[in-house]
Order: structure tokens, then sequence, then C-alpha cells
């Protein structure tokens, strides 16, 4: 199962209990969404290829007590940016669902990629980030936005990805570090990079959650000397940066290798793994 | 409050600050006076929303301390209204905005009347025409669209640029076009574009009754 579906049939299931959750989506579809639009017509809108309205309409939506999800391709949610910050700045309980982050469109050329978009979500105000790295953690996630009503944004891979997680599991402390890392520096990554990483045989923490950095990480951080951080983004203001940013935050020495896609428009063909590895990933 | 009153005490108020944008508020007003109070009003040209403190004022809801330190220090009336401010619905400023986050508070509850006004200078943002296409599409009878219409933005008029294709706007049935005046009022200010930005009046005015109006 996709990312997409498992997280939208968790959002059915809570809409079909709470009428106040609405889903929109700026043209973008997905099998479990067909499922939800036949069941609950009046708790859905197709907005068009509209994202920035989109965003205004559901902060509205919101500041009259909705519940709205927002669901549209990653790069294109990123011209609505400057209205996610007006969503931000409302502190209005939104959960941006940005399905396809990084490299996913592989092959489709600059416009298609959003290698910025975490150091985008990472300035805004009052907002968690996510990044999704297998189905079972999805619908995690979605449960999750559901419980809390944070505003949220939920970065899910596209296609189906090997599951590492069991049915039901809770995203827990923000990360999931396997027992057997112990006494190496571990690979921390997110998403579909924590797949490709894993085949390399690397010791890889799956950082789900970018924003906040969990506090609990950093303890766990504390006691090494070198870790890394690969993310499939641009360095400046993404995941390497933050892990370093809550490092030295807490006074904590740890260094911290990164490894970042090249801060250059993307023009190469390729399968999102063959630009990675053209890239050195 | 009538619009007379409303224009004298956000008069005072600009003058008080020293600052605003004095030509667009003084325009609104008449289109804000005429406001049903029971409806919730979304200014979405936020340059024009302080024409919306003496309402709240009149309701109770901010105080004569928040009246006189309107943009002073320490005083919590911004130029451009915003959430944190009791009685503001929405925080305005970026053009274009309002109107979606008018669509989605009618959505949200379709027997709450909501009024938007737009100015002319949002029909360049491009995001304006999707939340009007979102209004008609999803039949919000309960959304009201006034667009303030005083034939000027901040470098001239707006048919020295791209004309705005107002036949267009015929096709949403809850929106209407408003004529008003840039800076109505003040000879300093009025008909003049460049009153978008502050310029200090050489007199102050008192603002009678309109022809028409009656006490």
């Amino acid at each position: 199962m996709q990312q997409r579906d498992a997280f939208i049939a968790e959002i059915h299931r809570a809409a079909v209990r709470d009428n106040k959750i609405v889903f929109l989506s700026a043209d973008l579809g997905a099998p479990a969404l067909d499922d939800y639009r036949r069941e609950l017509p009046a708790q859905f809108i197709h907005c068009g290829i509209s994202e920035q309205s989109m965003v205004n309409v559901a902060v509205g939506m919101a500041l009259a007590g909705k519940r709205p999800f927002i669901y549209a391709m990653s790069p294109f949610m990123l011209r609505a940016y400057e209205q996610l910050k007006g969503a931000a700045n409302h502190g209005v309980p939104i959960v941006v669902v940005s399905a396809g982050p990084g490299l996913s469109y592989a092959g489709a050329g600059p416009t298609h990629y959003a290698n910025e978009d975490l150091a985008c979500y990472r300035t805004l105000v009052n907002t968690d980030i996510y990044t999704c790295s297998t189905a079972n953690q999805a619908a995690a996630l979605a449960r999750h936005c559901v419980r809390t009503g944070r505003m949220t944004v939920a970065r899910l891979e596209r296609g189906e990805l090997p599951e590492l997680y069991a049915p039901g599991v809770d995203l827990y402390d923000g990360f999931h570090w396997p027992e057997s890392i112990q006494g190496v520096a571990p690979w921390l990554a997110c998403g579909y990079l924590v797949h490709r990483l894993k085949a390399a045989g690397k010791p890889v923490v799956d950082v789900y959650q970018q924003n906040p950095v969990p506090p609990a990480l950093m303890s766990r951080l504390s006691g090494l000397d070198y870790v890394i951080a690969v993310e499939e983004q641009y360095g400046p203001g993404g995941f390497g940066a933050a892990i370093l940013e809550a490092l030295s935050d807490r006074g904590i020495r740890t260094r911290v290798g990164r490894k970042a896609l090249p801060h250059r428009a993307i023009y190469e063909n390729g399968t999102r793994d063959q630009l990675l590895e053209s890239f050195g990933f | 409050m009538r619009e007379h009153e409303l224009r004298q005490k956000c008069f005072d108020m600009l003058v008080g600050a020293d600052d605003g944008h004095c030509g667009s508020v003084m325009s609104v007003v008449e289109i804000v006076a005429s406001i049903d109070p029971e409806a919730t009003l979304v200014i979405s040209p936020g340059h024009e929303g302080m024409s919306l403190y003496p309402l709240l004022h009149e309701r109770g809801l901010i105080t004569d301390e928040d009246i006189a330190q309107f943009r002073k220090p320490g005083g919590r009336l911004t130029m451009f209204p915003h959430k944190g401010i009791p009685g503001v619905p929405t925080s305005c400023g970026s053009l274009g905005n309002g109107i979606g986050y008018a669509c989605g508070i009618a959505w949200a509850d379709r027997s709450r009347p909501v009024v938007c006004i737009i100015s002319e200078g949002e029909l360049y943002e491009g995001v304006t025409w999707e939340s009007l296409m979102f209004a008609r599409h999803q039949n919000l009878d309960n959304l009201r669209v006034i667009v303030n219409k005083n034939d000027a933005i901040v470098m001239g008029k707006p048919a020295d640029c791209l004309d705005i294709p107002w036949r267009a706007l015929d096709v949403f049935p809850r929106l209407e076009v408003r004529q008003t005046v840039k800076g109505k009022g003040v000879p300093e200010w009025e008909g003049k574009t460049e009153s978008h930005y502050w310029i200090k009046p050489q007199q102050n005015h008192v603002f009678t009754l309109a022809p028409g109006e009656h006490p």
C-alpha cells in the first residue's frame, strides 16, 4: 500500500466519526481518496488547481471550527508557502498532506522536485513536520494528526516501499533507533532514504519527526562522537541543518557529517535511484 | 455607526498615529459603515482594516486606551488588524488572501452571514480569482463580496496597466462593485493615488452628515 492511501484511509475512518474533518484536494487523487469521496461527499472538496486558495479556504474553515486536511503534490504545495505562513500565524490546526517530496517525481525535471520544502516548512511557527518511510508509519501519523489538532506537515513518499513497522505502530518519540545500532556512528535519515541506506547495510535511524527535532534523539546522540545526517534535500536549512541546530542549541558537541543534494537545479534524467547514485548517495 | 462618525474616528486615529494608508481607509469607510453588524466581516485589503476598530470599540471589544495607542509602541492595535485583536476574524494584509478565508468561514457554516470586502487592487492577485471561483462552485449563498473600486492603485490608475476584466465579475452572483473615492473628505487625500501612503493633512477636519443622512 502507498503511504498516501494508508494516511487517507485513516483520515476516512476518523471523518466518519467526526464531521468536522474536511479533506481538500488541489486536483490530486488516490484510490483511498476515491473511497472517501464516495462515502463522505459532504466532507470532501475538489478545489481545482488552486493550492493558494485551498490553503486560505482551509484557514477560514479551521477558524470556524473545522479540521481541514489539504492535499497536493509536494512541489506545488510550496507555491502556497506565503499562504501557509498565514495559516501558521493564525495558529489553526490544518494538516498539510504533501505528496512526493524530494526527488519523488524523478525524471520530471526541477519544476516537479521539492528539494527545499523541508527548509521552508521548518521556519513556520506553530508547525510540526513529519516525513514517512512506510505506509504503517503514515497511518500512525494520520491518527496522530487527528488526535493532536496541531498544524502539521505530513510529507508522504510516492510508490510502494517496503514495510518496516507493524500495523498499529505509534509514533513514539519521533524516531526509530534499532537496538542493533550500538557503538557505531548512526546514519540519520527519513523517508525514502531510510530504505536506500538500509539496503546499503548502513546503521540507519529513521528520524520521521523533523520539527521539532525529537528531544529524546538529542539525548541518544549526546554520547556519540559522530553522526551522519543524510537528506534528499538541498543542504541549507534542511534535515542536517535541523540536527546541527538542535545539537548546538543544547550544547552537545557531537560532530555531524552531512550529505545532501547538490545545491543547483537538477536537470538530469533518470530514476530516483539513478539520480541519487549520480549524486554520490 | 454612521458613515460620517466612522470617517471622523478613522481620521482622528490616522492623525494621532501620524501614519497610515489614509486614502484607502477613507475610501472603504462608507462600505464598512453599511455592513450588518451581525455579519462576519473580513476586510481582505488589510491596509483598510483599521476602519474596523471604531466599530469594535463601539461593541466594547477594544478600549479607549487601545484606540489612543493605535500604532504606538505598547499599543495592541496594529495598522493591519490581526487575529490576536478581539473581534477581528482573520489576519489580513497580504493582498488576495482574505477572500479565501471568508470562503472557508462561509463554507463551514452556511447559516452564518459573511461579508468580504476586497479591493480592486486585489483583482491583480491570482489567488483572488481562485477563491472567487471556489465561492461560485460551492454556491456560497451566505457570502457577500464587495469590491471597493476607487480607481486607484499605488502607481496610478488600474486602466494604466492591466485592464481589470470587470465584466468577468458578472458571473459571481453575490458580488457587487461599489464605487468609492480614494481619501474621501480630506483635500490632501481625495482622489489622489499617492494617498495610498501617509500624507500629513494641513488642518483638522470635522466630518458632518452627508446629504441624505439623518441624525
